[in-house]
């Protein structure tokens, strides 16, 4: 094999290996943690907030949330639009109060997941 | 067989490598989990100091917003992830005593409230590790000898599994190359000239089966040419240089 392609094999091979896809970007996000409480009547209730960090705005978001039981089944699974001052549209560094509650017996959650879906 | 013995050797040194590059990355992870261990903890005892002076200043009653408020007035709310920086809590979780041990919620607490490390609750088995850190710590309102409740705090390791490999990816790689380059070294250094042994002989013996094949085709070729050459000579009219001088 010649040195060229040699060179050309290496060079394309570190041109493709790059962790720059692992670092977190700036987007959507939530600011600080969520705050989970057991409300009286025995719900489940989370409070919490969301910070535009796109350097964007944003056109439709989404906070989705899904409990699961032991077994790993989805037993709920919750989605709440996030609206900003100006309607379903989030201002550059616009930050956004959520608050919502399950329906299911909270004894039965297991684990949860809550991801942010957005469009720019 | 020679090609596949060849294969299965490269493919054991690069087994070798491999785990050498994954055991100091998972050295760089563990030490990484520790660190978010400690901070864990330590978020985890600042909210229930909150937690604390929060129900003594409200008599016991308790709003989920009114606490989210005043957590942002008294620490922020950015400055409660902002020093865990890569991994950040997703969940801060208020139990009061008497819902855990009404059995209305599982906190992952004993009956003391102390964090109970064989409950499912503190476990999530994902990529073949657990990949979730719970820290507890209870809070007493009025100096209370029991606890009011607990605050609970989960975090996921998977966003620490990610930053170790994106601080020390290029390493591993260039890691990998130079141990492959001193194993091949190493092959070389190692590599012993074959010495000649005429008592045990040195060919194969299917390198000897065509060489004498090749004797023999040799012979024959000598012997047709020979009647031939003796043929030339008799001729007269082909010129020979020697027989000229």
């Amino acid at each position: 094999m010649s040195f060229v392609r040699l060179l050309f094999i290496t060079f394309t091979f570190f041109c493709f290996v790059s962790c720059e896809s692992l670092k977190n970007k700036p987007s959507l996000n939530f600011l600080g943690p969520i705050l989970e409480v057991v409300n009286d009547d025995g719900k489940l209730n989370y409070t919490g907030r969301v910070v535009n960090n796109s350097g964007k705005e944003i056109s439709t978001a989404f906070l989705r949330y899904v409990a699961r039981n032991k077994d790993g089944k989805i037993i709920e699974a919750i989605t709440v639009p996030i609206i900003g001052s100006e309607g379903s549209d989030i201002l550059e560094g616009e930050v956004i109060n959520f608050d919502f509650t399950l329906r299911i017996e909270t004894r039965n959650v297991h684990s949860k997941q809550v991801t942010l879906d957005y469009r720019e | 067989m020679y090609f596949f013995k060849r294969f299965i050797v490269i493919a054991l040194i690069q087994l070798i490598i491999f785990s050498f590059i994954f055991t100091l990355f998972v050295f760089s992870f563990n030490q990484r989990r520790e660190v978010s261990k400690i901070q864990s903890k330590a978020l985890a005892s600042v909210i229930a100091e909150q937690a604390s002076n929060y129900f003594e200043e409200n008599n016991g009653k308790f709003s989920s917003n009114e606490f989210f408020s005043f957590l942002d007035n008294r620490i922020g709310v950015e400055k409660l992830t902002s020093a865990f920086n890569v991994n950040p809590p997703e969940l801060l979780a208020l139990y009061f005593r008497s819902d855990i041990l009404r059995g209305v919620v599982n906190a992952g607490t004993d009956i003391n409230l102390i964090k109970d490390d064989n409950s499912p609750f503190n476990k999530s088995n994902k990529f073949f590790f657990n990949n979730k850190y719970v820290a507890i710590k209870p809070f007493y309102v009025n100096s209370s000898e029991k606890p009011y409740g607990v605050v609970r705090i989960e975090t996921s390791n998977i966003p620490i599994l990610t930053e170790v490999l994106y601080n020390n990816g290029i390493f591993y790689m260039l890691l990998f190359l130079i141990l492959n380059n001193q194993a091949f070294l190493f092959y070389l250094w190692m590599r012993k000239k074959k010495s000649l042994d005429i008592e045990t002989g040195y060919l194969k013996e299917s390198s000897l089966g065509s060489i004498k094949i090749m004797h023999k085709l040799l012979g024959d070729i000598i012997v047709d040419h020979s009647v031939t050459d003796s043929g030339k000579k008799n001729s007269s009219n082909i010129l020979n240089i020697d027989d000229k001088k």
